[in-house]
């Protein structure tokens, strides 16, 4: 075992994600992993089928007793590769009689029950150890995901039998009509609860399907127990330490040596003057795998903003009120009466809750409903743009009469900021009369462009003009004329509230 | 096929806008189902409970409207509840919230509504062949970022969110702090930063075993290598937390 070969990254991970590890392990080599798994027990289930081919449950018993076999010699697979080994087919063909052989009894009989067996079995067959050994050993590698361990095997007995099931399902799904006489039998007789009354053919399905969904489940079952063994390593041992302490010294002894290489180099610089083209040097450096570009493609939805609230608050009626006995005196008649008016009241308090829950719903994914209804006139609920490019365009910070106090401040010399109250108040006054959606972001261009969509509400011809002269003089000091000033302080569209 | 370089892991790189790369940690089908089993609870639960006060209301209403809004409850149940909590604000139902799980974007954002109705409509498909959930297991375990095909069809992942408790038992402090002799990277940093807080968890000789891999660095081997890399360890960590 090299740890500098190890094709899986070595870092300490939580349980779940050694049993993750496991299983991306046991994915990357699956069609292996399910043929060794079966060539484990080739010889014996022919065997068993032919013995015992009247009595299918008897063989699957069987079948599952023997499994630990099978999952030694996934478990010999996974190991070698993760150790960059790749196991030949003369290689495991020699494995599986010591598969069966090594430590028979303890394996398939006092351990065969044990719910920790996909760690533990990685502890007797890749470190060799035995009796006390392998006791203190093995309570040690479980000290880390001994749970998960646990869950995992009993989660994957539960999902071999589950499984079975959904092949049950498949197969029955995919008969043609009047072809499933023999589920329907089977069908019938698990329903009374008679598993020994199925007929031979559907205990053989049944069998059949177990099988299929027990191997299935035991390769990620082992892989699963597999990657908890390396993380409890990784964990005790410092391996993921080990192989960078390996990387560094690597890369501190290459520094020297390059240090010492170019030292001779420099005495002889004369002599090794450049061998090769530049180009060739160039490609040669390009060609290495860090300079491909790679590329990932990430669907970016429409609606970034998830700013909704805490999910909701549902509550689901009032008391629950289940406790009244209905053994009371009195007439039934008085006490359907009460139950009568308790229901009543029940039914209204539920309606008020379910209609308070699509409320708070509703309240919750509001933005999502406001972008459907896009910019028609409505009045748009979200933040007004306060700041634009600089310049503050809420109605607070302008003065009442905008065309008026511009038309001043130019006579009074003080040119730019005439100019720049008219272009901010003629932006203020989109946002708040004209109900155009300008952002903080917006550009002048952007301004002009949002505008001119909202069509004549917002004065497009006007604000046009306007922004010409307002670029004019923000990047080229370029000062219109007088009148060109008056006509616009004249001709100022928007609803003033002297007029109003 | 994936190239013998790359090495195998459960992780989702994320670059960010900065250039900084994140990883998300994938998560896979044990711990999911173990998440759906607490939904089918909490569910279960809130089924009986209004199943009981309908029962009571049906006397009022006639136990046909009793039985249509408890048919209604049924369908928002199985088919909206995890729509709506995964669409919220933590992406998660009760029940992933529960073991730590999370659902995203591949990028790492938050899904959208439009995401968790296609990942949770699909699971009709996922559950497949009958209830047993079968398609998306398969789907889960065939796919390098244990996505199953709602996943598939949404473009999400589930990633774990909470992050471990890593047990560190660090070694006696060290007496002196040494300046390394060569700059160091910052993996090798990090590594010499593991080295001191997990020190406590190795055996002696262990301990030893590894720090002779980077004698090259320390420039002694066995116990005194051990101390010198301790000592490194500690300058390092004084220089960052000055």
């Amino acid at each position: 075992m090299r740890l500098e070969d190890v094709t899986a990254e070595i870092r300490p991970r939580s349980d779940w994600e050694a049993v993750d590890l496991g299983f991306a392990m046991a994915r990357r080599s699956f069609w292996r992993c399910l043929s060794v798994w079966w060539l484990a027990l080739l010889l014996p289930t022919v065997v068993g089928i032919f013995l015992l081919r009247d009595h299918a449950f008897a063989f699957a018993t069987l079948f599952w007793w023997w499994r630990p076999v099978a999952s030694r010699m996934v478990l010999f697979e996974l190991s070698r590769r993760l150790f960059g080994e790749a196991p030949t087919w003369r290689q495991i063909w020699k494995e599986i009689p010591r598969a069966w052989s090594r430590r028979f009894f303890y394996r398939l009989a006092w351990s065969r029950f044990s719910p920790w067996a996909a760690v533990t079995m990685p502890v007797e067959d890749l470190e060799g150890l035995r009796g006390q050994a392998y006791q203190q050993r093995a309570k040690l590698v479980m000290r880390r995901g001994e749970s998960a361990a646990f869950r995992l095997t009993v989660g994957g007995s539960l999902a071999s039998v589950w499984l079975m099931f959904g092949w049950l399902g498949m197969v029955n799904m995919l008969l043609p009509e009047g072809q499933d006489g023999v589920f329907q039998e089977a069908w019938q007789a698990m329903r009374a609860g008679e598993l020994g009354e199925i007929g031979l053919a559907g205990s053989w399905i049944l069998v059949g399907c177990y099988l299929v969904a027990l191997s299935l489940t035991d390769i990620f079952v082992t892989g699963g127990g597999f990657g908890i063994y390396v993380n409890s390593r990784t964990w005790i041992e410092g391996w993921d330490v080990e192989l960078a302490f390996k990387r560094m010294a690597n890369r501190i002894g290459m520094l020297s040596k390059l240090l010492v290489a170019s030292c001779f180099l420099f005495l002889q610089l004369p002599s090794g003057a450049a061998e090769r083209p530049p180009e060739e040097v160039i490609r040669e450096v390009k060609s290495h795998p860090d300079f491909e570009v790679q590329k990932m493609e990430v669907p970016v939805p429409d609606d970034s903003s998830s700013e909704g609230g805490s999910s909701s608050s549902r509550s689901t009626g009032g008391s629950p009120g289940g406790s009244t006995s209905p053994s009371a005196g009195g007439s039934m008649d008085w006490f359907y009466q009460l139950m009568r008016g308790f229901g009543t009241v029940l039914l209204v308090v539920c309606l008020v809750a379910g209609l308070a829950f699509i409320a708070c719903l509703l309240w919750t994914f509001r933005h999502l409903l406001r972008d459907r209804s896009g910019i028609d006139g409505g009045p748009s609920a979200g933040a007004k743009a306060r700041v634009v490019m600089g310049m503050e365009v809420t109605p607070e910070s302008l003065p009442e009469d905008i065309p008026d106090t511009a038309w001043r401040w130019w006579c009074e010399g003080r040119r730019h900021e005439s100019l720049a109250l008219l272009y901010r108040g003629a932006i203020s006054r989109s946002i708040e009369l004209a109900r155009v959606e300008i952002l903080e972001s917006d550009t002048e261009g952007d301004c002009l462009k949002r505008i001119c969509e909202a069509g004549s509400r917002a004065h497009p011809g006007y604000f046009k003009g306007l922004t010409g002269f307002w670029l004019g003089l923000a990047y080229a000091k370029d000062f219109p004329a007088n009148d060109e000033v008056q006509g616009l302080c004249q001709q100022w569209p928007y609803a003033e509230r002297r007029q109003a | 096929m994936e190239s013998p370089l790359a090495k195998l892991d459960t992780l989702q790189a994320v670059e960010l806008a900065e250039g900084v790369e994140i990883r998300l940690r994938i998560a896979g089908p044990v711990l999911r189902a173990n998440a759906y089993a607490i939904d089918l609870l909490i569910r279960l639960g809130i089924v009986i409970v209004t199943g009981i006060c309908l029962s009571f209301a049906g006397l009022a209403l006639g136990e046909r409207v009793a039985d249509g809004l408890m048919l209604l409850i049924w369908f928002f149940l199985g088919w909206w509840y995890p729509v709506l909590f995964e669409a919220g604000k933590r992406g998660a139902t009760p029940g992933k919230r529960s073991v730590g799980l999370r659902v995203v974007q591949p990028s790492g954002a938050p899904i959208t509504l439009g995401q968790a109705i296609i990942r949770n409509f699909l699971r009709f498909i996922d559950g497949m062949p009958a209830i047993t959930y079968g398609f998306g297991l398969v789907s889960c375990l065939a796919t390098k970022r244990f996505q199953r095909l709602g996943d598939l069809a949404a473009g999400t992942l589930v990633v774990y969110d909470r992050l471990p408790q890593e047990p560190s038992v660090a070694a006696p402090p060290p007496m002196s702090s040494v300046r390394p002799p060569v700059a160091l990277t910052a993996d090798e940093v990090r590594s010499l930063g593991m080295f001191r807080d997990r020190a406590g968890l190795w055996s002696e000789a262990r301990r030893c075993e590894i720090a002779d891999h980077a004698a090259v660095l320390s420039g002694a081997r066995g116990k005194a290598g051990v101390s010198r890399l301790m000592a490194m360890a500690h300058w390092l960590q004084e220089k960052r937390d000055s």
